[in-house]
């Protein structure tokens, strides 16, 4: 790999190179999640319209946790648990925006705040050379096509199986969850805290009789945010920039 | 849940999330001062994660069978302890719980 002249910004071309492993990854993981979607009954669109719409792996977890067709209401319940899931994107931009070269206008702005995700952040802000607007675009088709392929092909995939082969991909969401929550909590010890509090008080508000349960979703809303208030209170983050 | 609500749903979910992406590339330009603000917003996705799988992954619903469910969750908390990647947690979990469907 041929060092890039740091006085230069780096090309849309390096961006997509270098988001390749994004890219791959986003494919397995859409892939799973948009199978496992349309195995819980949701329509072949759900899952291809959400990948095409914002690049969410959380959201779209959660929205495709939900049969389909299943009992009426609960999408308030569920657009507020997407909410928590994702209000995480604010620390995420105001990280890339400590980067962000001077002179990305408000129209360009509004192309970067598409691509921010996770893993496309960490990468961008991870670089040693200034990564300007086209870097930032290449990171951004690189992670999109990877995620869009693996949703298509996991929905259209799944749609031509019968619904009874499919079921066990069910766990697959599960599992991602899983795998997503236990780095985490292993990294810290106040998060190891907090996700078994809001996984016991989530059973425990599910085991309430019928007539006093809140909704499934608003009760794991309501878990959530309790355990995170109350960790947050009990330790708070050292340094307060992200 | 209807196709119809699910659409409505799938696209105001689509804009929060935009909407949540833009505002502090074009607001707020400033870290975040409250470390615990900070703390509960970074903490929050973890919580509701965790609340998302715990009890409903042992619900025979997640599969079709109980046995498979749980099996493919001891799989996944197993492999993710020891550090292995999303896509391979996804599919390992996924292939326990078909081969405990299919040889129970």
């Amino acid at each position: 790999m041929d060092a890039p002249d740091p006085a230069t910004p780096a090309t849309f071309r390096r961006g997509f190179l270098d988001a390749m492993p994004i890219c791959l990854g986003y494919f397995g993981v859409g892939f799973a999640i948009a199978a496992a979607s349309v195995a819980q009954g949701h329509p072949v669109w759900s899952p291809v319209v959400q990948s095409l719409t914002h690049l969410s792996g959380t959201s779209q977890g959660a929205i495709s946790h939900r049969a389909i067709p299943g009992p009426a209401g609960g999408a308030w319940e569920l657009a507020l648990l997407c909410l928590g899931l994702n209000l995480r994107y604010v620390l995420l931009g105001l990280a890339l925006a400590q980067r962000l070269p001077p002179g990305i206008g408000f129209g360009r702005r509004l192309l970067v705040a598409f691509g921010v995700t996770d893993e496309n952040v960490a990468l961008e802000i991870s670089r040693p050379f200034p990564t300007g607007f086209p870097y930032l675009m290449g990171v951004l088709a690189s992670s999109f096509l990877g995620w869009n392929a693996g949703n298509a092909l996991g929905a259209f995939g799944t749609s031509l199986l019968p619904p009874s082969a499919v079921a066990p991909l069910g766990i697959a969401l599960y599992a991602m969850f899983v795998a997503i929550v236990v780095p985490a909590a292993k990294a810290s010890r106040a998060t190891l805290l907090c996700v078994v509090l809001a996984a016991l008080a989530n059973a425990a508000l599910r085991a309430l009789p019928a007539a006093s349960r809140p909704a499934p979703v608003l009760s794991m809303l309501l878990a959530g945010v309790g355990a995170s208030a109350l960790c947050a209170w009990l330790s708070p983050r050292k340094e307060a920039a992200p | 849940m209807t196709e119809r609500d699910l659409l409505a749903l799938v696209l105001g979910v689509a804009l929060a999330n935009y909407a949540l992406r833009l505002l502090p590339l074009a607001l707020l330009r400033r870290p975040l001062r409250s470390p615990r603000l900070v703390a509960f917003i970074e903490r929050l996705p973890y919580a509701i994660l965790a609340a998302m799988v715990v009890p409903d992954v042992f619900a025979a619903s997640t599969t079709g069978d109980a046995r498979a469910s749980a099996a493919g969750f001891a799989v996944a908390l197993a492999l993710s302890l020891l550090g292995r990647s999303l896509p391979l947690v996804a599919a390992a979990a996924t292939a326990t719980a078909f081969a405990v469907r299919a040889l129970a």
